[in-house]
């Protein structure tokens, strides 16, 4: 063979590999639909009436367990939590550069990413900044604000904090070990019509006490460069109702009433890890489908 | 985020996080770097060469001073270069070519016609292009500034800079282009980036091509880049390629004979991130990252007679335009025509169905795009003729057009003594059958479409009869007739157009050209559109005086004088004068411009009535 012919040759393996994988076809229903709930495995539980409205606010801290930075901002989350109980609800997103896994290595091989909070970190663009980084409600987007230090969060939250709430989110979690199943209702009240307004609903779950070795840099939060046992609190395990979750009220609704979504969970499979359901949480939250802002958030328990 | 249980509950000060810390090195390093090379070229007047000379036969030479005899090196062939380039000159075949353009307009507010306030009084748009040839090897530039853009551009054009760049060579086999690219593959229906300043459009392709020619009669291409998007470039990557294998070439045994066969084949796909749409229940829909796209054409000529077609299909491509539908796109262009000594037949035959393809998908109509979908109507250039153009319709058209040119012979009695040239023109675009599969359409199939069956909507129709004759020496004319039917609410999508009928027109054209002396002419136009509809009847004149090959003054006057409302009958008078000398021109005007709409090749853009003050310069070497 020639060596006109070897480079037609490797030409046209090269124009083939290209037509290959320069195409994506999506299939009907073009739409991310959650499955069907089956109303009689999970029941629609009598909500009890709300007395008073709170505001709950979310912290998003985007993570990794190669990022020696992250466990100081570990603790920052960890202090406001304690400072303001059940109105901050606080998610540990690992995604981006320091989630990244080393399969080979028997220390550096646990994967806490999910997709969800992939797409989250790639759409917020937190990654591209940096860890650790986070956002407050996702608020500051899409004027490209939407990104918080951890210096920043104490902050944002007490900010947030002082906002009227514009709806109640209820949560009521029903588990059966048993049937490896968990139920999960949320009800959305809006004591105010939200009118023009598009909302959705996201549910996702989160994980305590998941003991996994952590990068470290820090010498007064433990030893360094890296905690073997460390125990990362409030990781992410995934989103129960898709990435974007679940709409609860439309642009072009003429009435805010309430609205009730169930949602039907198996912990096996559920996320490629094992997860223990008396560690996990459940973490709801409702946002605008045009700011992305996080306009109410809740948390519960899986084991009530 | 963590939180470690065996960690004392202390307080500490939170360090600044790692990558913040190495960003701001990196910043301050480039910020040390700038000042050092400010500091070279603006400090250091003159520069010690000898010192540099012995610094690097020196082994104690530090860095700063390697980068300094560096940048040295740059500033010298940087201030050298234009004395390089023409130093080639002829010796190596190598030529510097360049043109540039200036259209200044001046603004005076005319409320009547609506022509707005302009804050800036007085717009500018200009442009230079500059290009280099040596041998196989080339490369050009192009230097624009819109200050702030003229009326009827987009205004995000404001500003200054080059926007467009390209080295290119060759090289046996392979040809490489690098930088700003401008190509089409077949008719252009797959991939077509261009600009086009009338527009105030330009999709060039910021990227590389490799043209590979393997044997002779064979042309394969590949292109990969991001296309312009005014100062910025598109969120979406375009990478494609063509073959195009020309039969007479490629067999020796067909290299002279009378069937001449070429045939192409294309693929061209875009990358787009993923975004967050939904539909009306607002699901969130599945967006294709990766739209690909295939075509595949033939030219076939046998003696007077040629056949061309390409078709070309798209794959599910939800975008703004087309209302996230799923369906995939069609386009199919027929030609076929006869030539003879005197006579020329043309019939074209198009279909389009959800063929907007751009690179970013939640563009906008004029922005971005990948491909172009050719007019097969009459390009008009008459001023009234161009009164209602046919602009493509990208989602879905379907039409047919003829073309016959015919010249009477010399001698004969219709033909008289230079011959007499006839042309006529018909074409009928509608549009396709759709028939919907839903209610809704955003996030579904959208609907599905017979490929052979006609809409019954009306878009278009017209007939053009073109008559010249030149009597004598000095004297000559062209007459048109023209009838029209134009649906300016489907062609326009002008929400204000909404509920007008169908436009009927009738347009009448004298051209006629009186040569006093053999370098002084005098031309009249008379043109008259007759319409019933929108703004009813015009009638325009121009008389134009040429003293060639330098001077030109003409006087124009467009009058609306048959609308229906009375207080808006009126006038639009233009006068200008323009001087030219070899490859430079000067024009001056003054007078009033209707709204409007110009288009080129069937991509039309909407002009803004104006009065004011014009000048155009325009040069080349």
């Amino acid at each position: 063979m020639t060596n006109s012919k070897y480079l037609n040759s490797l030409l046209l393996a090269a124009a083939a590999l290209f037509l290959l994988v320069s195409c994506d076809k999506v299939d009907a229903p073009y739409v991310i639909r959650n499955a069907p709930v089956d109303t009689a495995a999970c029941p629609v539980p009598e909500f009890p009436a709300v007395t008073a409205h709170f505001k709950h606010v979310l912290l998003e801290d985007y993570t990794g367990h190669t990022c020696p930075n992250c466990p100081r901002a570990g603790l920052i989350a960890r202090d406001l939590k304690e400072q303001y109980k059940d109105s901050l609800v606080v998610i540990a997103v690992h995604a981006g550069w320091f989630a990244n896994v080393n399969a080979g290595d028997p220390v550096w091989n646990y994967d806490f990413r999910t997709a969800q909070g992939t797409a989250w970190d790639d759409f917020f663009k937190v990654g591209n900044l940096g860890n650790p980084n986070g956002m407050v409600c996702r608020k500051g987007y899409p004027e490209n604000k939407q990104v918080a230090k951890p210096s920043a969060w104490a902050d944002g939250v007490k900010s947030a904090l002082t906002e009227a709430p514009l709806m109640d989110l209820q949560l009521i979690t029903e588990y059966s070990a048993a049937d490896d199943k968990l139920c999960v209702h949320v009800k959305t009240s809006f004591p105010e019509s939200l009118t023009g307004r598009g909302l959705n609903l996201s549910v996702v779950l989160t994980e305590d006490s998941i003991v996994q070795a952590q990068y470290n840099g820090d010498a007064t939060v433990g030893t360094t460069p890296y905690i073997l046992d460390y125990v990362h609190m409030h990781v992410m395990r995934g989103a129960v109702n898709g990435t974007w979750g679940t709409p609860v009220l439309s642009k072009d609704n003429t009435s805010s009433a309430p609205v009730i979504n169930t949602f039907q969970v198996h912990f096996t499979g559920f996320n490629p890890n094992a997860m223990v359901p008396k560690n996990c949480h459940v973490v709801a939250f409702v946002y605008d489908i045009d700011t992305k802002e996080v306009l109410q958030a809740a948390e519960t328990a899986v084991r009530q | 985020m963590a939180v470690n249980a065996q960690v004392p509950a202390q307080k500490a000060v939170y360090p600044a996080d790692l990558t913040a810390d190495r960003l701001n090195l990196l910043i301050k390093n480039v910020i040390s770097g700038l000042r050092f090379v400010g500091r070279f070229f603006y400090k250091r007047k003159y520069v010690d060469l000898p010192k540099l000379s012995a610094c690097h036969k020196s082994k104690f030479c530090n860095l700063k001073t390697k980068i300094l005899s560096f940048a040295t090196f740059v500033a010298a062939l940087f201030c050298l270069s234009p004395a390089l380039l023409f130093a080639q000159g002829s010796p190596l075949g190598s030529q510097v070519n360049g043109n540039f353009q200036l259209d200044a307009q001046y603004y005076m507010v005319d409320s009547a016609i609506r022509a707005f306030p302009v804050g800036e009084k007085m717009l500018m748009n200009s442009w230079t292009n500059i290009t280099y040839t040596s041998g196989n090897f080339n490369a050009g530039l192009r230097y624009e500034t819109y200050l702030n853009p003229v009326n009827g551009y987009d205004p995000r054009y404001k500003g200054t800079g080059v926007p467009y760049w390209f080295v290119d060579y060759k090289t046996g086999q392979f040809q490489v282009t690098a930088g700003h690219i401008y190509d089409q593959f077949g008719s252009g229906m797959i991939f077509r980036t261009y600009e086009e300043h009338n527009l105030g459009y330009d999709n060039a392709l910021n990227g590389i091509r490799v043209k590979f020619t393997p044997v002779k009669g064979i042309e394969l291409k590949g292109i990969y880049g991001v296309q312009r998007y005014f100062w910025d470039y598109g969120p979406g990557i375009v990478r494609g390629g063509d073959a195009d294998v020309n039969l007479n070439d490629l067999i020796p045994s067909l290299e002279n004979s009378k069937l001449r066969l070429q045939l192409g084949g294309s693929f061209v796909s875009k990358y787009e991130a993923n975004e967050l749409v939904y539909n009306a229940k607002q699901e969130e829909l599945v967006l294709p990252l990766n739209v690909a796209s295939g075509a595949g054409r033939f030219n076939l000529s046998y003696g007077n007679f040629g056949l061309g077609a390409e078709y070309v299909q798209k794959m599910n491509d939800p975008n703004e335009q087309n209302n996230y539908i799923y369906k995939k796109g069609e386009a199919l262009l027929l030609n076929v025509s006869y030539n003879q000594k005197g006579l020329g037949i043309l019939i074209q035959a198009k279909r389009l169905d959800n063929m907007m393809f751009k690179s970013k998908r939640t563009g906008e109509e004029k922005v971005l795009d990948i491909n172009y979908l050719p007019a097969i109507t009459k390009q008009q250039t008459y001023t009234l003729a161009a009164v209602y153009p046919y602009a493509t319709q990208p989602n879905s058209e379907m039409g047919i057009s003829g073309q016959l040119n015919y010249k009477i012979k010399k001698n004969t009695w219709l033909g008289g003594k230079y011959g007499t040239d006839i042309a006529v023109t018909c074409s009928a675009i509608n549009s396709i059958v759709k028939d919907f599969v839903g209610d809704t359409i955003k996030g579904t199939l959208g609907y599905t479409s017979p490929f052979f069956k006609i809409g019954d909507t009306k878009y278009f129709r017209d007939l053009n009869v073109e008559i010249g004759h030149k009597f004598n020496k000095s004297f000559k004319m062209q007459v048109t007739y023209m009838h029209e039917d134009y649906n300016i609410y489907a062609i326009t999508n002008d929400l204000d157009a909404q509920g007008l009928s169908m436009i009927h027109a009738h347009i009448f054209i004298a051209d006629m050209t009186y040569k006093i002396t053999p370098s002084k002419a005098l031309r009249l136009e008379t043109q008259a559109l007759l319409s019933k509809q929108d703004e009813g009847n015009w009638m325009m004149g121009l008389l134009e005086y040429t003293v060639a090959p330098t001077w030109f003054v003409s006087f124009a006057d467009q009058w609306n004088y048959g609308n229906d409302d009375s207080g808006r009958r009126f006038h639009y008078p233009l006068v200008a004068v323009a001087y030219n000398n070899n490859a430079n021109r000067v024009q001056l005007s003054y007078g009033k411009q209707r709204a409007g709409v110009v288009c080129v090749g069937g991509v039309c853009r909407v002009v803004p009535a104006s009065n004011g003050f014009s000048v155009s310069i325009t040069t080349s070497f």
